[in-house]
């Protein structure tokens, strides 16, 4: 493909450039302002808790806030500590399925 | 009172730098972690390269910026990060190691130039040149400027430019230089005696890492490889494509192509983009113990709240793996923005040679994607500290960018390719065309309306990283 006379006509017309230019202009304004989302969402967790190598039976349980690793959790009466989080499966739109491998409490 | 620290001034660490001294800086503590002193507007390292534009005006310095907005600068090379106990190690410009605690940090790095990753790559220890950073452009200068000499003498020159790794990204900043090779070459009435080479590892001409672009609408529609192809055409630029550099020698590119053919490419001048790795960063768990596989990936780049280990047939349909909050799943209080952070996949497709060689164009993360993720990172501290919730949230697949490679700087009678994208990486749930992306937000062209857009970009980027009156409402 070649570019053609009128292209390298209109490339160079200043005329039609300007018009171009503020075309380019709104457009990169109306794609900022399109890809923003609304600043007030909130993400529903929930968590696949999972005791690495360990007996404990996997627990799910729903969370307004993700586990973090260290923290403490309370799972069929025993202490564990989170000792790595990773999403479970892609989120969709605001919900995330994670896992939280937790380890038994040394304390 | 809270400390916020920042590694990078770069495009992603000093645009949250702003956000973050703008609001908070007067009631908590912002540290903005950096080796160079300056802000460094890389566009414009394209334009030093060939000696259009002097290196100190590409330049900012930072210390004024951050004593107006509130935020604490120390110059220097962070070394290691121990997320448990919440500090980074910092070898201090001129000094001896110092430790910057943080209730929030930002790891903003961009890339480290693995010019290691194929040998003979680089100006520092092999034979090719770089514009990645201000002393790469000054030697590309110089080393355009003896190949100038030599055409001046009659000589003719090869002069090959591009990427010089299977997995390299910035295609863009490589295409823009030849065309601004060619175009200064033009001026100076040596064009006839320089044959220009594009040599990269992309799937097609004008794939640029984002698997290429579509514009316009019906029988008319036109793709960035029938698009590149013209201009290369026009301006009597060869190019090898699908191909991957091996390793350099002193006059050749050894590469392997897509078929896992095996060959070699002569020159005299090449200006070849390395592989982008992330920084070399040490994370330290509490008992000494290296943490690194719970914050990066095995090429060093930081994991956010991507969804990674997608086959990239899956990844193409699943916009929501694409991270949202760039929050790191095991250290809620590490964030990572612009090139340091960890991509789910490549935008471009995968292609293995049947030598086994990874042949992908790495998922590019320009300035405006990098800012734009600085800003929201910014936010979502700001909101975090003053709410205890994150607010905001863009994902690559919904998030904005524009593009302009310039091909001369002339106001007069220059012209530019501008691409916009919308969104960046294709969302193909969401627009069922073609490309995945929306047809008014998307568009490639060519023009002098570029070349104006280049400068313009130019000024107001610098008025905005230097917090001046209305830095807010500049895009990034
Ligand atoms: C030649 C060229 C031309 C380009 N042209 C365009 C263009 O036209 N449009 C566009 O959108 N994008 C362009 N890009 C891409 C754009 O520059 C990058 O996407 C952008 O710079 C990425 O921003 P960042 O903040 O992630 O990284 P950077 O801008 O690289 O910033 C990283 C910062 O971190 C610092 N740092 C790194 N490690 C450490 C450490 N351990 N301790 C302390 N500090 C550290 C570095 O010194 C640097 O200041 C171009 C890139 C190049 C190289």
């Amino acid at each position: 493909m070649e570019i053609t006379k009128w292209e390298r006509f209109w490339m160079s017309f200043r005329l039609y450039q300007l018009w171009c230019f503020l075309v380019l202009n709104l457009r990169i304004l109306w794609g900022v302002s399109h890809s923003k989302r609304p600043p007030r969402f909130v993400i529903e967790y929930r968590v696949s808790y999972l005791e690495a190598g360990g007996s404990y039976p996997c627990t799910i349980a729903n969370a307004d806030r993700p586990p973090q690793v260290g923290h403490r959790v309370i799972l069929g009466g025993n202490r564990f500590e989170i000792i790595e989080v990773s999403p479970l499966r892609p989120p969709r739109g605001t919900f995330c399925f994670l896992q939280a491998l937790c380890k038994e409490a040394e304390d | 009172m809270a400390t916020v620290a920042i590694i990078g001034a770069g495009f992603a660490g000093h645009t949250a730098a702003l956000y973050l001294g703008h609001r908070l800086g007067r009631d908590h503590h912002i540290v903005m972690i950096s080796k160079n002193d300056y802000f460094l507007y890389l566009p414009s390292l394209v334009w030093v390269g060939v000696g259009h534009m002097p290196p100190e005006k590409v330049r900012v310095p930072l210390k004024p910026v951050y004593d107006r907005m509130h935020v604490h600068f120390v110059q220097g090379t962070a070394r290691e990060v121990h997320p448990d106990e919440n500090y980074v190690l910092v070898e201090k410009a001129g000094g001896g190691p110092v430790r910057v605690n943080y209730d929030y940090l930002l790891v903003a790095t961009g890339p480290k130039l693995n010019f290691e990753g194929t040998p003979g790559l680089g100006p520092q220890h092999g034979h090719t040149l770089s514009i990645c950073c201000l002393n790469h452009a000054i030697q590309c200068r110089d080393a355009y400027g003896q190949c100038i000499e030599r055409m001046k003498r009659g000589e003719r020159v090869r002069m090959v430019i591009g990427v010089g790794h299977p997995r390299s990204t910035c295609q863009g900043a490589a295409f823009e230089y030849i065309t601004n090779v060619h175009k200064d070459l033009v001026k100076l009435g040596l064009r006839d005696r320089a044959e220009l080479m594009w040599f990269s590892n992309e799937p097609a001409i004008g794939d640029f890492g984002v698997g290429g672009v579509y514009t316009g609408s019906g029988s008319r529609v036109r793709s960035s490889e029938d698009f590149t192809t013209s201009i290369f055409r026009e301006f009597d630029i060869k190019w090898q494509v699908r191909k991957g550099a091996r390793h350099v020698v002193a006059d050749r590119v050894c590469w392997e192509d897509y078929e896992g053919n095996f060959g070699e490419t002569e020159y005299d001048f090449a200006m070849l983009i390395p592989q982008f790795i992330g920084s070399p960063l040490k994370y330290i768990g509490r008992n000494g113990e290296d943490v690194s596989s719970k914050l990066v990936n095995q090429d060093g780049f930081v994991i956010v709240d991507g969804f990674y280990g997608l086959p990239y047939e899956r990844l193409v349909y699943t916009p929501e793996a694409w991270p949202a909050t760039y929050q790191n799943p095991n250290y809620r209080n590490i964030f990572a923005a612009g090139i340091a952070f960890a991509a789910p996949g490549s935008i471009s497709v995968p292609h293995i040679t049947r030598n086994g060689t990874n042949m992908t164009a790495s998922a590019p993360r320009t300035g405006m994607v990098s800012g734009t993720i600085g800003r929201l990172v910014a936010k979502n501290i700001i909101s975090l500290l003053e709410q205890g919730r994150m607010t905001h949230q863009e994902r690559m697949t919904e998030m904005f960018s524009a593009c302009i490679a310039s091909m001369s700087g002339s106001l007069w009678d220059g012209s530019a390719v501008s691409i916009t994208l919308f969104p960046t990486v294709p969302n193909f749930l969401r627009y069922r065309n073609r490309c995945g992306r929306d047809p008014f937000g998307t568009r490639i062209e060519i023009g002098l309306a570029g070349a104006w857009m280049k400068r313009m970009i130019h000024t107001t980027m610098l008025w905005k990283v230097q917090g001046n009156l209305g830095w807010r409402i500049i895009p990034e």
